[in-house]
């Protein structure tokens, strides 16, 4: 069974939020995604500043680990690590976690660029992630 | 001449073999029905049916002789009630010529009246009052000045509530857009896009240097000093903390866009700013 993690990246490469699809991955293997995650940052931002488009599809690839990508307007990633093409689930899940995004970000008690910690949040984010994945 | 407040008219229309009875004070309508299932709806209660997304008086529910720059009238026509009948709204007396059901007091046919009422209802964007909101400003920048020590701790406090505000506001408002890797995009996106959604207008004037990166934006009638009253006797006519709250907001959305810059202002006559962004190389 194919699994799926989901990281939002903030504007100084700091981890803001991480969750996993299905959560049955092991201890070993989160600190690998996270390694991956961490070195396809780079390659955003190298992306970020050719295209004019949010979603950046598939930037990096890992023995079968394909890695996701889509910046926000204030250049905040999301990152999505999966090893099933599937582009339009994945654009359609990027679109709906920008939206909560945005109202996690209105919230005047949000400080920019700090760990998103709401679970409401947590508990959409889920949601939206098994309708996709 | 009768004032019409004092005179409350009452009309009587039938409406798809119903009779609602419309009371017409100053020119506001509230729908008042005798159908048990219809409620009764002042012009207010009617913003339930309607969404918030942007920072101005038009459309606004209340009447227009409380608002700045409105000059569209509130149809709510073709809105249907459990009761069935459709309520209407009408503003200072005029009865808008898009409005289906015609003036109040008229009899019409009662297929067309029905075929109205079977049209969905569109959502109209409930806005807020300019002037509400202006008085709520001068308050803010007020108790700004109060609690600082001095004008420039004022400056910076009213600087980084606006980048704060600005930084938000521009995300949310690029939701739809691309990316702007253009320095001159970003700008643009400002001049139009951003200045639009906070005062109804776009930017009058953007000149460039594009080589120096800088750019000056001018607004020859800025809404925040349209409605300040000097003392002609008066000296100091200096409103720059006024202003300062919009530089700010222009900081935070081009930090957002990834440029850093450093905004400065002038006030020119009596409601002409000028805003230079210079950015930090």
């Amino acid at each position: 069974m194919s699994t799926f993690t989901f990281l939002i990246i903030g504007k100084n490469d700091n981890p803001l939020y991480e969750i996993e699809f299905p959560i049955t991955v092991q201890k070993k293997e989160t600190y690998v995604l996270q390694y991956i995650a961490h070195g396809s940052l780079d390659i955003v931002e190298e992306h970020v500043w050719k295209s004019n488009n949010m979603y950046l599809k598939i930037i990096d690839k890992f023995n079968k680990v394909q890695i996701s990508s889509f910046v926000t307007a204030g250049h905040i990633k999301f990152l999505l690590l999966h090893e099933k093409k599937d582009e339009d689930a994945i654009k359609n899940f990027f679109v709906e976690v920008h939206d909560l995004y945005l109202k996690i970000l209105l919230n005047p008690f949000y400080e920019y660029n700090k760990p998103i910690t709401s679970t409401a949040f947590d508990a959409k984010v889920r949601k939206i992630g098994t309708k996709y994945f | 001449m009768s004032d019409p407040l004092s005179n409350p008219t009452i009309n009587t229309t039938n409406v798809g073999g119903q009779t609602t009875t419309q009371n017409t004070i100053g020119g506001v309508g509230g729908g008042k029905s005798n159908s048990v299932g219809t409620p009764y709806t002042t012009p207010l209660q009617t913003s339930a049916y309607t969404t918030a997304n942007s920072l101005s008086a038009t459309n606004s529910p209340i009447p227009n002789h409380h608002m700045i720059n409105s000059n569209s009238s509130n149809n709510l026509s073709g809105m249907v009630t459990p009761g069935g009948a459709g309520l209407q709204q009408q503003q200072s007396s005029i009865t808008s010529s898009t409005n289906n059901l015609g003036l109040l007091g008229q009899q019409q046919p009662q297929q067309q009246q029905q075929q109205t009422l079977l049209q969905p209802f569109t959502t109209q964007s409930r806005l807020i009052s300019a002037s509400c909101f202006e008085f709520f400003y001068i308050e803010m920048i007020d108790c700004i000045m109060k609690s600082s020590s001095d004008k420039q701790q004022a400056h910076k406090k009213l600087d980084k509530l606006g980048f704060k505000v600005g930084h938000r506001l521009v995300e949310r408002l690029s939701l739809d857009t691309a990316l702007f890797p253009e320095l001159l995009d970003a700008v643009k996106f400002i001049c139009k896009v951003f200045w639009t959604t906070v005062f109804k207008k776009t930017i009058d004037g953007l000149k460039t240097n594009h080589k120096g990166g800088v750019f000056v934006l001018t607004d020859s009638k800025f809404q925040w000093l349209q409605h300040l009253s000097f003392d002609s006797s008066a000296s100091n006519k200096d409103c720059s903390e006024y202003v300062q709250f919009t530089a700010g907001l222009i900081k935070g959305a081009m930090s957002n866009f990834g440029f850093k810059c450093i905004v400065t202002f002038d006030i020119q006559q009596v409601s002409t700013c000028v805003f230079t962004i210079k950015i930090e190389s």
